[in-house]
């Protein structure tokens, strides 16, 4: 069984009088020691999916489990118990960082929340493991956030998300407010990390090259939709769904010779406060054709060895003209 | 120099020797550090470097509008001629807009919240000059049309806070290029915006600036924007343009030891991520060598330690500011 699991996940947020349908049905799994990457673009529902999948909110319909517990409908104590085990990066190092408190002291929190029999001076030899996990020099236990560099400030967060050994952390777009120099470095910290505590990744991204470069496998989602997943190779060099097809022809290779066809689309994502009938991608579908585009909302369907797209249309048929 | 005596040029822009620092009571950041460089006309050309290289500060002092405390403390930069260090403001106003059009990583933070779209296209054009409500309404309605704005009339009558980040960035490029500017600076344009919507406004950017054979200075983090939108490109750190030349030339085969540790940050799928060693200056005092001397792997030549390299050719059209060849091996 997978290590983290969501079916047929809902929820729907209230705000003012209207509501927002954030997530509209969603499957996804991920195994032990494994990267799911998770992409699409504001307002897909997809830092939604990652707070679902830590409990920090409850889904209105479906069920979120982690290693083997199901997380909608628990207690809140059995549930904060159950956090020790999944945690979360954040994309704003500093942000996410109590400025006040000394970078030792942000590390050590969810020790003394999670391990509480654990004496100061044991709590101590854990936090400074944890930096030279990290690569962040012990020395800097007193410090505050502020004095950090970026990198360094993304390095305390990942030991506060690793120092009570979890097996799943999210990873909400980790890098994306860092310089690529920098980005590099946490990269490959997480990389190692992965390879050497077995932990599973939800890695939230809209950086296609990132994604390319370090998950197994990729979700894409399309107002509150997963649309396609499958193996990374698959996802992103065969795309099946119209909306990963233009999504990936979107991105800018670094490579001044490689130059892919950009696929446009018309128009913007719908209001998740009014799903539309049929395919949610309709509107802006280059490939509508099928009879049921308009009126039956596509399940996924097997396209490919672990590859799944929901879609009634074939991705390098002839385009309509819209 | 006066502007007379400038020596024929065909470049639109000519930035030479360019300084800026921020001094405060305390402590004084050299933010940029004898920048230049030449943008000729029809040509679209990248700055790229990352945080704190200077590529803000250099922009910002091409078209006067360094923030507090910076100031350019040297060098010249001249459009068409002209050098617009030390103008006066109001005669800058004129420049800017008319000359160059600015579009800012931003755009809330260049569309005033509290002025309809429309009272804005108004201010622009009457800044330069004199237009009758509806001669302006229409030119307005124009040019929204032509940045991809669906319905232009509503936009007019609405307020900045009713776009989404997309359709700002439209607007805020609509007003930077109402006047038809020879010039336009764009500084980190679609950082922020979905990958979907840069590649729409960076397309309509490069339409906008190609129809009208107009010049593009393009200021990004993102290789991929220079690769795919630049003919030519200005690689930054610690506050000089370490390398310069024909994009495909420099991405390809770097000259600078730093522009190839930037392309080798760049993640691609099963090759070896190659993080940063050493920091950068802090530039609160520059270093008496190379800039680059204390992350860079190939020094080795006696200068590096004392002497700051300068540009030297190493390909046609292709600048480094290096004192040795890379492929050379050890000096």
């Amino acid at each position: 069984m997978a290590l983290v699991t969501l079916s047929e996940v809902r929820k729907t947020f209230r705000r003012g009088r209207s509501e927002v349908h954030a997530v509209n049905g969603v499957d996804l799994h991920i195994e032990a020691g494994e990267t799911l990457a998770l992409i699409g673009e504001s307002g897909s529902g997809k830092s939604t999916v990652g707070r679902l999948a830590l409990g920090l909110i409850q889904p209105d319909e479906g069920h979120v489990t982690v290693d083997g517990m199901q997380l909608d409908g628990l207690d809140r104590k059995t549930l904060q118990a159950a956090r020790q085990n999944m945690t979360i990066v954040f994309q704003e190092p500093f942000q996410s960082l109590d400025p006040l408190m000394s970078v030792g002291r942000i590390i050590e929190e969810p020790l003394v929340i999670h391990e509480p029999s654990l004496t100061p001076a044991e709590r101590r030899e854990r936090v400074t493991d944890t930096m030279q996990r990290v690569i962040l020099d012990p020395g800097l236990y007193e410090r505050r956030p502020r004095e950090l560099s970026g990198g360094q400030q993304q390095r305390v967060g990942v030991a506060r998300a690793i120092v009570t050994g979890p097996k799943f952390v999210v990873l909400d777009e980790p890098t994306s407010s860092l310089d690529l120099s920098v980005q590099a470095g946490i990269l490959e910290l997480l990389a190692n990390l992965q390879r050497d505590l077995g932990l599973a990744y939800l890695f939230i991204s809209h950086d296609i090259g990132t994604v390319d470069y370090f998950s197994d496998r990729v979700a894409v989602m399309y107002l509150g939709q997963v649309v396609e997943t499958g193996p990374k190779a698959a996802v992103l060099d065969t795309p099946r769904h119209p909306y990963t097809e233009a999504l990936l022809s979107a991105a800018l290779p670094a490579d001044p010779t490689e130059q892919p066809p950009h696929i446009a689309l018309t128009g913007d994502i719908p209001s998740p406060t009014q799903l539309p009938e049929g395919c949610f991608f309709y509107s802006r579908c280059n490939y509508r054709g099928d009879p049921r585009c308009a009126t039956e909302n596509p399940p996924l369907r097997q396209v490919g060895p672990n590859h799944w797209a929901a879609t009634f249309c074939d991705v390098g048929s002839t385009p309509v003209s819209l | 120099m006066t502007a007379a005596a400038a020596p024929p040029t065909a470049s639109l822009l000519e930035v030479t020797d360019l300084r800026v620092q921020f001094r405060s009571r305390r402590r004084t950041v050299h933010a940029v550090n004898g920048v230049s460089f030449a943008i000729d006309e029809g040509e679209t050309v990248g700055l790229v470097g990352e945080t704190g290289c200077g590529k803000s500060a250099t922009v910002r002092a091409i078209i006067g509008l360094l923030k507090s405390p910076g100031r350019v403390t040297a060098g010249s930069v001249r459009l068409e001629g002209t050098d617009l260090v030390g103008l006066h403001p109001r005669q800058l106003r004129q420049i800017r807009g008319a000359s160059i059009g600015f579009v800012p990583q931003n755009p809330f933070g260049a569309l005033n919240p509290v002025l309809r779209i429309e009272r804005q296209f108004r201010n622009v054009i009457r800044a330069h000059g004199r237009g009758r409500r509806a001669e302006i309404r229409s030119t307005a309605l124009d040019m929204l049309d032509a940045v991809g704005i669906a319905d232009p009339e509503r936009v007019l009558r609405g307020y900045a806070h009713e776009l989404s980040g997309g359709m700002a960035q439209r607007v805020v490029i609509a007003l930077a290029m109402v006047l038809n500017p020879r010039l336009v600076v764009a500084d980190e344009p679609t950082t922020g915006l979905d990958l979907t919507i840069q590649r729409q406004i960076l397309d309509l950017i490069r339409d906008l600036a190609e129809t009208e054979g107009r010049s593009m200075l393009l200021v990004t983090h993102d290789v991929g924007v220079v690769a795919q939108y630049c003919s030519r490109v200005l690689v930054m750190y610690a506050g000089q343009v370490v390398e310069a030349g024909p994009v495909r030339r420099v991405l390809t085969e770097p000259a600078h030891p730093y522009t190839e540790a930037l392309l080798a940050a760049v993640p691609r799928r099963g090759e070896r991520l190659v993080g940063a060693q050493g920091t950068v200056p802090t530039l609160l005092e520059l270093p008496p060598g190379c800039f680059y001397y204390d992350r860079c792997q190939y020094r080795s030549d006696p200068r590096c330690a004392t002497e700051a390299p300068s540009l030297r050719e190493v390909g046609p059209g292709h600048w480094a500011a290096v004192h040795y060849d890379k492929g050379a091996g050890s000096t």
